[in-house]
């Protein structure tokens, strides 16, 4: 099979400050060397907290901000060559639902206007056939066609959200970006939506890169999880595996900070000490090591290699000692973590053995 | 760390109920309303946005602006006086002295102008009285409870120079100051990442057991409620419909609205199939009669759950629900 989306190597730095002569003082680094790949029919969560560089990642691959580097190839055409109309008309395939459903859509136009605005911009449908269509989209999203003619005030949060994706499906789209598409619901609202995400794929073949900082969302949406922290990806692989084994350390505080109904679910807690670092001066080393339980001496100078580690990929030296071509097996970290508080220092390169094994 | 026998409760709400100015007049939002926190027991006040749970939160303190809403009935019993009867200025001691709250957003509950070492003093000499030194020190002794690094050095510090994490010990540290028996917490990790939501949920129940104040604990996050609360009281258009013991309440859902709740959350449901409540909440202007959720309730029955209104009964020593079928009714909750 084919991967739907392979983005490779993103790099995406942002100037927030120039001084007098425009040149940059200060930068945010909010994507470093991230890539991912997402199959047809496939759902691929994207997690991390905020300034984590999840949103910038969803943007760099729908085109809406240039990367500084790295490609973006979407059913083996590489988009991030493309210009002028040959990237207006690629565009139709990759679309993105946001957050806010209140901001997104236009108060002042009717909602059959807004769901058709896409085919008005893309020129790929006459007036007659946009009206047709916006009435085929709202019954897709479980709206009424009557409600082609009211105004985004009439509708509530959920509504709203059902009116953005029937307006991202519009130009039938191959990969539909969801960016924090149900942060902002209440739960049974939120629970419908993505029930209507799921049956959506199903019939119409979709794949979706799910942006959430939300884990059980992610989880229960999700064929693969990546994670990222600090605008860098630690932890890649099955939603399942991830989950349930963890095995980079920020992956394990995370999800042993999720507050569980149920109390024999919640796990032990991995409290994590501080505040995330500012994206505008980033830790040397693991840009983790300044939270991290592990920490060993290694982290504080080398930066981890992201390591393929049976189906998935950690960057984390804990989890690197054994290099990935002389043994397939998972390292089981978790035995290990009790040890590595007395590491040996070690200035090795990453795909050495830094010790403690 | 309920306390159980003949003591009184610390904080009782009655018959509660709230009108707010509508286009078609005024409406109530808040409805017959009562629940007891004990001292020192941590209440959950959950529900989704528009139940009425942060109106019913406001209101203990008197806080709903006047216009549009207003309190038109009930008692709300503090310390054995009934709020609702005490002058503008009895309410202003009681308001960061006895009773304090901490909201969702800290930023915009912090003045921008003045260092966070000077709110906490302001709040503490308030109520308390005494030097500007003391208070300043009281302030640093808080900032230093609340696990904020270098409190010293950083009470000096204005508010855009924190972090959201430490925004909201900043403002638990004015709450706790004068010690109140009772907090009113709205939303106070929502806008936090899960990380440090974990940090400030840590630190509330650390303060809890070591202060041993009351907390109404408003949120809409049933996780965050089974982790600190005591008790859970739901609420559902305006109306408490269930209120239990949190492990029991979970486990073992007595109103079909609890129940749905419980079946829409991911966390509970890996692999499975999510099941939504249908249907939307009703707009205060236009109340179904009988039982409010029976348009939306799988287990609706008409002619008994259309027509009268259903009234909050206990069924168990710690469970009331307001639902005719309660006792035929068998809901499935989470595991413990």
């Amino acid at each position: 099979m084919t991967a739907l989306l392979e983005a490779e190597h993103l790099s995406k730095t942002f100037v927030t400050r120039r001084n007098l002569l425009g040149r940059a003082t200060t930068t945010v680094a909010a994507v470093v060397d991230f890539s991912i790949t997402i199959e047809p029919r496939q759902t691929v969560g994207l997690v991390g907290e905020s300034g984590s560089g999840k949103s910038t990642v969803g943007r760099l691959i729908a085109q809406l901000v240039p990367a500084d580097t790295g490609t973006v190839r979407l059913a083996g055409r590489e988009l991030s060559a493309l210009r002028g109309r040959e990237l207006r008309v690629a565009r139709r395939d990759v679309q993105v639902v946001f957050q806010d459903p209140f901001s997104s859509l236009d108060p002042s136009w009717t909602i059959g206007h807004v769901v058709t605005e896409g085919l008005r911009a893309q020129r790929i449908a006459n007036r007659r056939e946009r009206e047709e269509r916006a009435v085929e989209l709202l019954e897709l999203v479980g709206l009424r066609s009557d409600h082609v003619r009211r105004y985004p005030y009439e509708f509530s949060g959920g509504q709203r959200q059902r009116i953005a994706i029937a307006r991202a499906l519009a130009l039938e789209p191959k990969l539909l970006i969801c960016d924090e598409a149900v942060s902002a619901l209440d739960v049974s609202t939120q629970a419908a939506i993505l029930l209507m995400l799921e049956d959506l794929q199903e019939r119409l073949g979709l794949s979706y890169l799910f942006i959430s900082h939300d884990l059980s969302v992610v989880r229960h949406v999700s064929d693969r999880i990546a994670v990222m922290y600090l605008g860098r990806l630690v932890e890649e692989g099955p939603a399942a595996a991830i989950y349930e084994d963890p095995q980079h350390p920020y992956t394990q505080a995370l999800l042993s900070a999720i507050p569980h109904v149920s109390r024999s679910k919640a796990r032990a807690r991995i409290p994590l000490v501080g505040d995330l670092p500012t994206p505008t001066n980033p830790p040397p080393g693991c840009v983790f090591h300044t939270r991290c339980p592990h920490v060993m001496d290694v982290c504080r100078e080398v930066v981890p290699v992201s390591q393929a580690v049976g189906a998935r990929s950690v960057a984390c030296h804990l989890v690197s000692p054994i290099s990935s071509h002389e043994s397939k097996e998972e390292p089981h970290v978790s035995a290990q973590l009790g040890s590595a508080a007395s590491p040996e220092p070690t200035r090795q390169l990453p795909e050495g053995p830094p010790g403690g094994r | 760390m309920t306390l159980n026998g003949p003591q009184p409760p610390l904080l009782s709400v009655r018959d509660l109920e709230v009108q707010f100015a509508t286009d078609e007049g005024m409406v109530p939002v808040v409805q017959g309303v009562s629940f007891d926190v004990a001292p020192g027991e941590v209440v959950g006040l959950v529900g989704e946005s528009g139940c009425g749970k942060s109106v019913t939160s406001l209101s203990i303190l008197r806080l709903i602006n006047d216009p549009p809403g207003r309190i038109t009935k009930g008692e709300i019993h503090f310390d054995g006086r009934d709020l609702l009867t005490l002058t503008e200025r009895e309410m202003q001691e009681i308001r960061g002295g006895r009773i304090a709250m901490v909201f969702q957003e800290p930023m915009t509950s912090l003045d921008p102008a003045f260092t966070v070492g000077e709110q906490i003093a302001a709040t503490y000499r308030r109520h308390r009285g005494g030097s500007q030194r003391a208070a300043w020190a009281r302030a640093v002794e808080m900032m230093n409870l609340v696990g904020i690094p270098s409190a010293h050095r950083r009470a000096k510090d204005y508010p855009h120079m924190f972090s959201g994490g430490m925004r909201q010990r900043v403002m638990i540290a004015i709450a706790l100051c004068c010690e109140p028996p009772l907090l009113i917490a709205d939303e106070p990790t929502t806008a936090l990442d899960v990380t440090i939501q974990a940090q400030v949920l840590d630190l509330l129940q650390d303060l809890q057991a070591r202060m041993g104040m009351a907390i109404v604990f408003v949120t809409h996050d049933l996780g965050v409620v089974s982790q600190v609360c005591d008790r859970v009281v739901v609420m559902y258009a305006g109306q408490v419909v269930e209120t239990g013991t949190t492990g029991p309440l979970f486990q073992g859902p007595r109103h079909p609205y609890t129940h749905g709740l419980l079946q829409c959350l991911p966390s509970e449901h890996i692999g499975e199939r999510l099941r939504p409540i249908p249907g939307t909440v009703p707009p205060p202007t236009f109340m179904p009669p009988g039982c409010r959720f029976h348009p939306r309730c799988p287990h609706a029955q008409p002619g008994r759950c259309d027509v009268d209104p259903v009234p909050l009964l206990p069924i168990t020593s710690t469970r009331s629900t307001r639902c005719v079928r309660a006792e035929e009714l068998v809901l499935e909750g989470v595991p413990s």
